[in-house]
C-alpha cells in the first residue's frame, strides 16, 4: 500500500481507498471506482499536481488530494 | 405546452459536445470551447422536428452524475430532478464522449432509473476509433433499454436520426441499478411517504431538498432517515460504486478493443518535451524571446504599427 504522491511517472497500481468522503465522491463519479489500475502520466515541478490515468482517462490531481488516495501496487 | 412542442433537455459530462450538438440542433451559435465548463447556466433555443413538431431545446451545464456538488451541476439537478420545474423535458438526450464512455454512462443511467424518456447520443466516435476502441450500438442499446444513436456534433452527422429518435422515444424498458438492493427498508418506506414506486427519486429525496416533494413530506422522510441512521454522503458512494458494476457489466458485452486501429498519440510527444521539468521552462523563454525580437523587428514604423495594433486587438479580446 503506498499513497499515490509516492509514485514516480510511470509507475501503475490499484486503486485501493481515498481517505476523504468529497474526492471520494468526485472520484467515483468519475469512474475511478476501488480495483481500477491508475498510472502515473507525469508530475509538476514539486509534484503538484500529479497527472494519472485511469482507462484512457487523464486526470489531474492536486499533491493535498494524492496524498489521500491510497494504491495497492501489483506484485510483477 | 404550446401546439405540439417538445422540451428536450441536453446531458451529459462536462466536454462531451452539449453544446455544439445545441448549435447543430437549433443553429444558435453559442459559445464552445475544447475545454469543461463553458456552459454553467442553462441555454435554450429552438429546433424543428419534423414538419409537424418543434422541440424547446435546453442546453445543460456538464455533470458527472444527479447528485449536485457544485452551482452549475446544481442547474441540471434541478431540471432533471424536479418533476414540476417548468423545465422539465419531456425528452433527454444524454451526450457521450464515446472515448470515455463508461464515465458517461453513470449520468444516463440514474435518468434511465428516474424512469424518464432519454436517449444516448454517441459523440466523438472518431476520437475512441483512434484509440482502438470498438462499440457495438445494437447491444448497447438493447443491454441499456433506451435507443443509441451515433452522432457527429461537430461535422453535423446523425442529427436527422437523432430527431426521429426524439420523436419516437418510449420510457426505458427496465432499470439499470434498483438501489432498493442496497438499502430495502429506507426505500420501501420511503415510497410509501411519497406515494410514488420510484425508487431512485425517493432515494435522491434524502439527500436533495430539489425533488418535487412537499413540506410534509420533507419532514417525514427526515424522520425516516434519522430512525434508521441513514447517512446521504455514505449511501451515494455505495451507490455510486454498484451502479458502476452494473455498467461494467453492460459495457463488457458491448464494447471491444481493435489494437490495429489505435493511432500513434503525438500530442504526447510533444508534451513529453515542452512540459519537461527543465526544458519546458526553456521553450517558454525561447518563446517569449522570439516575440520581444519580433515585436522590435527592424525600424520600420509600419511593423510596429501592425505589431501595436495586433496587441491592443489581442487584450480587448480578452
Amino acid at each position: 500500500m503506498k499513497k499515490l504522491s509516492d509514485l514516480n511517472v510511470g509507475e501503475k497500481g490499484l486503486l485501493s481507498s481515498v481517505q476523504d468522503e468529497i474526492l471520494e465522491q468526485q472520484l467515483l463519479e468519475m469512474g475511478v471506482t476501488p480495483g481500477q489500475l491508475i498510472e502515473v502520466e507525469r508530475k509538476s515541478p514539486f509534484s503538484d499536481p500529479i497527472a494519472i490515468v485511469v482507462s484512457h482517462l487523464l486526470l489531474s490531481i492536486r499533491l493535498s488530494d494524492a496524498n489521500n488516495i491510497i494504491i495497492s501496487i501489483e506484485n510483477e | 405546452m404550446s401546439k405540439q412542442e417538445l422540451k428536450v433537455a441536453l446531458a451529459g459530462n462536462p466536454n462531451s459536445g452539449k453544446s455544439t450538438l445545441f448549435n447543430a440542433l437549433t443553429g444558435l451559435n453559442q459559445q464552445v470551447g475544447n475545454y469543461p465548463g463553458i456552459t454553467v447556466d442553462k441555454k435554450t433555443g429552438s429546433c424543428k422536428l419534423s414538419v409537424l413538431f418543434k422541440a424547446k431545446i435546453i442546453d445543460l451545464p456538464g455533470t458527472y452524475s444527479l447528485y449536485p456538488k457544485s452551482l452549475d451541476e446544481k442547474v441540471t439537478h434541478q431540471i432533471l430532478c424536479k418533476n414540476n420545474h417548468k423545465e422539465y423535458p419531456d425528452v433527454t438526450v444524454v451526450v457521450a464522449d464515446s472515448s470515455n464512455l463508461r464515465k458517461s454512462l453513470l449520468l444516463l443511467s440514474q435518468i434511465i432509473d428516474l424512469k424518464m424518456k432519454v436517449i444516448l447520443a454517441l459523440n466523438m466516435l472518431d476520437v475512441s476509433r483512434d484509440l482502438g476502441i470498438v462499440i457495438d450500438t445494437d447491444v448497447l442499446s438493447d443491454e441499456l433499454g433506451v435507443p443509441v444513436v451515433s452522432i457527429n456534433a461537430r461535422k453535423q452527422k446523425g442529427i436527422d436520426k437523432l430527431k426521429l429518435a426524439i420523436l419516437e422515444t418510449q420510457l426505458p424498458k427496465r432499470n439499470i441499478f434498483d438501489v432498493s438492493v442496497l438499502f430495502p427498508e429506507i426505500i420501501e418506506e420511503g415510497n410509501i411517504i411519497r406515494g410514488t414506486e420510484n425508487n431512485y427519486a425517493t432515494f435522491l429525496s434524502f439527500s436533495s431538498k430539489d425533488i418535487n416533494n412537499s413540506k410534509k413530506i420533507e419532514l417525514e422522510l427526515k424522520e425516516l432517515s434519522d430512525k434508521y441512521s441513514f447517512n446521504p454522503a455514505r449511501a451515494l458512494a455505495k451507490e455510486t460504486v454498484r451502479r458502476y458494476k452494473s455498467i461494467d457489466s453492460i459495457l463488457s458485452k458491448c464494447i471491444g478493443e481493435n489494437k490495429a486501429l489505435i493511432k500513434r498519440n503525438f500530442t504526447k510527444r510533444i508534451d513529453d518535451l515542452l512540459l519537461h521539468p527543465v526544458l519546458g521552462y526553456l521553450f517558454f523563454l525561447v518563446v517569449l524571446l522570439l516575440f520581444f525580437k519580433l515585436y522590435f523587428l527592424g525600424h520600420s514604423s509600419l511593423w510596429s504599427g501592425l505589431m501595436e495594433d495586433w496587441l491592443i486587438f489581442q487584450i480587448g479580446y480578452l
